[in-house]
């Protein structure tokens, strides 16, 4: 049917999912790595 | 593999929800952009206002419109609101509106997510906006939240950071939005080294923000526990140190100005080589220059701090790094004059302000590497020459590439041309004013008159009328903007698919207006061949 069942294609699907949780995940660690450092460092 | 049939299925079969339905709870690429693009679009006349109010009290020396608490509000809230609510959802609007269009896509790939990222920002800005109205007013202390000086806010002081907060949670969403649509919903033939540099300076924006937007929601968190639960992150008298909160505001600072920019960039390479009518000078050349740049703006923060004190390692270290992100940059000014070299050249609006960005830009550029170097920056720190510096780089760079986005774009997503004529009557008066205003606060930086004070010694008055002029005039030459869009969209004539002769790009290759769902079946592969630029 084309492009837009392409992209819900569950291969995709799940691909996309997973960047966007690793891409969240990877901000979410910034945000803590950067408050334990300064932790560390007062 | 069988396909997972949801609830999703029917949405290449119908248009858009009727009435407030359609816009609150939008998942439509194009009606998100265009939201983003409105809010931009008020929070740009809500910080110009901010804007006249500062210039109208430096129109003279001495006191006379608002006490000095206010004008500290007004610079500070001018800048969160330009940057955060103007420029950032700006560029959130135009990749809304461009990255699916211009891959092959139908869509982005988290509609729903978008949905979010956007409606978070109205909350966060009237939060904002809400400080000017409490006990102790807006944030005073600058758009870069020094301590001790911030610490000593309001009730307006918890708001702001949980607003910063806020934004920050949208332009994360946001960009994680854009990375998964680039990576993963190219259409076939649509490769990472052919698809517009467009989406390609989106694609490095967004890691940038993704990286970095989340030091600043620490850097504000800590402040806030330092205000109200008794820690000493900041704090020189608990065993803190307020020059920490410094560096790791500029570790994000920095790169935010190349997330301002880095789109910009990406429009200008579009639009030179549609009104140049031959294809960009480099391609490769630019796509490695903006990952140049992404990566520099890592190891350039303390430039900011040069005052502050360092080390003579550091100072050297940092001087050198950010020199050096004028190789990439300069890479791209010769691209962008070696495109226009021998093209024939048309001067339609999105040219016309794409042409200025290049010059305008330029000088920022410049007066940039004049800060970049210590002992002058020792002289030039906090005063307006900095001032003239970065309005530069932001207005003639950011906001006329936003400018030249819109008019370049606007036929394609209304379906209708505006008047040519009004709008190159706006860049000619943007231009002009831009200028009346910021270049003299070159002068005024030079002759040492500090940046954020409302009253200032006599000698500097000329040149502060001549700049105050400049920005009324500026001012009311935007009320153009949205006029020439609202006739546009009422009464446009009809615009080809085309839309400019030399257009080159998968965008173009959809009717004016696209379709609400751009690319339900993806571009066949003659589509491919005559939109793909490479």
């Amino acid at each position: 049917m084309g492009t837009l069942k392409q992209a819900e294609d569950i291969g995709r699907r799940a691909r996309v999912r997973r960047s966007a949780w690793i891409l969240g995940i990877v901000a979410l660690s910034f945000y803590v790595a950067f408050i334990v450092m300064s932790v560390a460092r007062a | 593999m069988a396909h997972e049939h949801t609830a999703d299925d029917h949405h290449d079969h119908h248009g858009p929800a009727h009435g407030w339905r359609r816009w609150v709870y939008a998942t439509n690429h194009k009606d998100i952009g265009t939201m983003y693009l409105v809010f931009a679009c008020i929070m740009f006349f809500v910080g110009g206002f901010m804007a006249m109010i500062i210039r109208a009290e430096l129109f003279k020396p001495g006191l006379q419109l608002v006490d000095p608490q206010f004008f500290n509000s007004m610079t500070t809230m001018h800048a969160l609101i330009m940057i955060f609510g103007a420029v950032m959802p700006a560029w959130t609007g135009l990749a809304n509106w461009m990255i699916p269009m211009q891959v092959g896509a139908p869509d982005m790939a988290l509609p729903r997510l978008n949905n979010f990222s956007f409606w978070i920002l109205p909350f966060a800005f009237t939060l904002l906006l809400g400080t000017l109205f409490v006990p102790g007013g807006a944030p005073a202390g600058g758009w870069t939240l020094y301590p001790p000086l911030s610490l000593q806010g309001g009730d307006g002081f918890p708001m702001a950071i949980f607003a910063i907060h806020l934004m920050g949670a949208s332009s994360i969403l946001g960009s994680i939005n854009v990375v998964v649509t680039i990576m993963n919903m190219r259409a076939p033939g649509v490769g990472l080294l052919n698809m517009p540099l467009f989406c390609w300076s989106w694609l490095i924006t967004a890691y940038l923000l993704i990286a970095t937007m989340p030091v600043l929601a620490g850097a504000v968190t800590m402040l806030l526990t330092d205000h109200f639960f008794g820690t000493s992150f900041f704090s020189a008298s608990g065993g803190g140190d307020p020059v920490m909160f410094q560096h790791i505001f500029w570790f994000f600072g920095h790169p935010e100005v190349y997330i301002l920019i880095l789109p910009a960039f990406g429009i200008v390479s579009e639009i030179i080589p549609t009104f140049s009518r031959k294809p960009l000078f480099g391609y490769d050349a630019m796509v490695y220059a903006t990952a140049a740049i992404a990566f520099l703006s890592f190891i350039v923060w303390a430039h900011h701090m040069f005052t502050v004190g360092m080390p003579l390692a550091g100072q050297l270290f940092f001087t050198l790094s950010t020199m050096l992100i004028s190789i990439p940059t300069g890479v791209k000014v010769f691209n962008w004059t070696a495109t226009l070299w021998k093209g024939s050249l048309t001067f339609e609006p999105p040219m016309l302000f794409a042409l200025s960005f290049l010059f305008l830009f330029t000088i920022g550029g410049f007066s940039g590497l004049m800060l970049a170097v210590v002992p002058a920056d020792f002289q030039y720190h906090d005063t307006y020459f900095v001032v003239a510096h970065f309005h530069y780089v932001l207005v003639p760079g950011a906001i006329f590439a936003i400018m030249a986005g819109v008019y370049y774009w606007l036929p394609k997503w209304t379906g209708k041309m505006y008047d040519q004529k009004l709008a190159t009557w706006h860049f000619w008066l943007s231009t002009i004013f831009v200028n009346v205003l910021f270049f003299p606060q070159h002068f005024l930086g030079l002759a040492g008159m500090p940046r954020r004070i409302p009253d200032y010694s006599t000698q500097f008055t000329d040149w502060n009328m001549v700049s105050s002029i400049g920005a009324f005039g500026f001012g009311l030459s935007q009320l153009l903007f949205p006029y020439i869009i609202w006739q546009c969209v009422k009464a446009g004539q009809k615009a080809t698919q085309h839309v400019w002769e030399g257009s080159h790009g998968l965008e173009w290759e959809l009717t004016s207006p696209p379709p609400y769902h751009s690319w339900t079946e993806p571009p066949s592969g003659e589509v491919i061949k005559r939109g793909v630029q490479h």
